[in-house]
């Protein structure tokens, strides 16, 4: 489980990971929109360029990505076969044992497997380099002009920042607790399925009560230290644009217009 | 300045008032300490004082601010509280965001929070560890970080309820040393809450609650005469006064209560240079 690092942070000082966050969220939902855009094999080639380009500036050694993204490898393989196999029309290429494979089948499957690839890998890349609490004060950032039309962005943003706060709080509860209760016999990791689900309760219950006085005594410690409301917020962490993210958001213009070229 | 006047409390779904008509006034650079056994009002009267309840009956004032929904935020700006549970009022993903919450809703701009933030962290001795998540430090860490949180809002009074109460024993005595500190150091009035006799007896002035009723109030010294009275309100002695105890049914005559060991190793010198 730990092996897959989809949706990890590893923190370095790389070029990438001093990014300004609400550029690097906006370049990877343009990138992924127009990688269903894209038609020839120029396109292709210079989506991989860019991928590739960012993924060595990240300063993540390439052996963990490609080791951490090693389920998904299974799910590419399994993509192109499927397509091979299923595809019947075209011009036949060759046989295996009989089997006629179609020359199109190959070029689609092939297609589809990379701009699949391509998309794990840079959504990838923007999780492993930038923190969640960044990620979050992008997401409010981004979103603000929804506020005029009532959506809740700010309290959206606190309470993704809380609960991120609070998930290793909540782990070590998990584990305390499932101690407590295996030291009292419950086994909730063998036997029949019902008998497991039902010993799962024990431990669920006390999470929930203890969450649930958590966020009582949570609510009353933000209130008394003068929370009331997004209204009238000042904020300490600055999001602010410096040269490398302008060089950055240029570059990704030159890449549009490439690819808008080779189109 | 706090005053209570009359003041009771009853939680919409209980039977009996948490808090029977409390008259009571703190003065300006005090330290109060409050005490009691479990569930005798003690949080019901800290959440009173910055509105976090609202009082059922009688009347609450801050500096001369009737408490009422139009003076409930100023309010707030003059009442600090550190909790009991370290975790759960520790609302940033960091130190430094943690100590920026409070800050962040005063809308204090970024330049002055900035200094802020380094002057409190460097006060509770916490500035090396601003860059670090709450799950990696320890409970008496975040409860420094917690105060740090509230002198950041510069409050005029601090409130601790049982702040010590969930820490290690090394944890909980330098959480006081540092609130002894703190007191000697400015001129914030102290309201701080607690089950420990040791701990209340460092106080200008103590207040034990019984049931939601006001016990005693009055010097620690005068508490400690009644000292025979505690258990029946749920408390123990400290234990300078248990040793004192003991002493004197051994047939040593110590006739002033000592509230420390200093002022208990003085009387035992002026006793025995009369022997
Ligand atoms: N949220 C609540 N709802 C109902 N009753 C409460 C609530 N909180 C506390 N009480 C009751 O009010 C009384 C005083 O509680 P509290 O002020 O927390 O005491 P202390 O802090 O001295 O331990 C207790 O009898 C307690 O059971
Ligand atoms: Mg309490």
């Amino acid at each position: 489980m730990n092996s897959l690092i989809i949706g990890q942070y590893v923190p370095k000082e790389s070029i990438i990971h001093q990014l300004d966050s609400r550029l690097k969220i906006s370049i990877v939902f343009i990138y992924v929109i127009i990688l269903f855009a894209a038609e020839t094999s120029l396109n292709y080639l210079l989506f991989f360029i860019l991928s590739i380009l960012c993924m060595s500036l990240t300063q993540i050694k390439l052996s963990f990505i490609i080791k951490g993204l090693k389920p998904v490898w299974f799910l590419i393989v399994i993509t192109f076969v499927l397509h091979i196999i299923l595809t019947r029309e075209g011009d036949i290429w060759f046989d295996i044992f009989g089997f006629p494979v179609y020359k199109e089948a190959i070029i689609k499957g092939f297609e589809i497997a990379l701009r699949f690839f391509l998309l794990i890998l840079m959504t990838t890349l923007l999780t492993l380099t930038t923190s969640p609490i960044a990620i979050t004060d992008a997401v409010e950032e981004l979103l603000s002009p929804l506020k005029k039309v009532n959506v809740p962005v700010h309290e959206l943003a606190l309470t993704m920042s809380i609960s991120l706060r609070f998930i290793p709080t909540l782990i070590q509860e998990v584990d305390k607790i499932s101690k407590a209760q295996a030291s009292r016999g419950l086994d909730f990791r063998t036997g029949k399925m019902k008998d497991r689900v039902q010993a799962i309760i024990p431990l669920i219950l006390p999470l929930f009560i203890s969450a649930f006085k958590r966020a009582e005594e949570l609510a009353f410690a933000m209130e008394a230290r003068g929370y009331r409301g997004g209204e009238g917020r000042t904020k300490y962490r600055e999001l602010r644009f410096k040269n490398a993210d302008y060089i950055a958001g240029l570059s990704f213009i030159l890449f549009l217009v490439g690819f808008i070229i080779t189109r | 300045m706090i005053e209570f006047e009359h003041v009771a409390f009853k939680y919409p779904q209980a039977e009996e008032e948490a808090i029977k008509n409390i008259n009571i006034t703190i003065n300006d650079g005090e330290w109060v300490a409050i005490l009691g056994h479990n569930g005798s009002g003690k949080s019901t009267l800290a959440k009173l004082t910055n509105g976090l309840l609202m009082p059922t009956e009688g009347s609450i004032s801050v500096n001369g601010l009737e408490l009422t929904e139009e003076h409930l935020w100023k309010i707030r700006r003059i009442v600090g509280m550190v909790f009991q549970n370290p975790e759960n009022q520790f609302v940033g993903t960091t130190v430094l965001d943690d100590v920026a919450f409070g800050l962040e809703n005063l809308g204090i701009s970024r330049e002055n929070m900035q200094r802020r933030i380094i002057d409190s962290l460097d006060t509770v001795g916490m500035s090396e560890y601003k860059l670090h998540e709450p799950f990696r430090l320890s409970g008496g860490q975040k409860q420094r970080v917690a105060i740090a949180s509230v002198l950041a809002i510069m409050p005029e009074i601090m409130i601790f309820d049982e702040a010590t109460t969930m820490l290690d024993p090394v944890g909980r005595r330098e959480l006081i040393r540092l609130i002894q500190d703190l007191h000697k150091s400015s001129d914030l009035t102290f309201l701080s809450i607690t089950h420990d006799m040791n701990e209340a007896i460092l106080a200008d002035r103590i207040i034990v609650l019984n049931d939601g009723e006001l016990w005693f109030e009055g010097k620690p010294s005068s508490l400690l005469e009644k000292s025979d009275e505690l258990e029946k309100v749920g408390l123990l002695p400290p234990l300078i006064t248990d040793l004192t105890d003991k002493l004197r049914k051994n047939g040593v005559n110590i006739t002033t209560q000592p509230l420390n060991y200093e002022e208990l190793v003085k009387q035992l010198w002026i006793l025995h240079s009369k022997m």
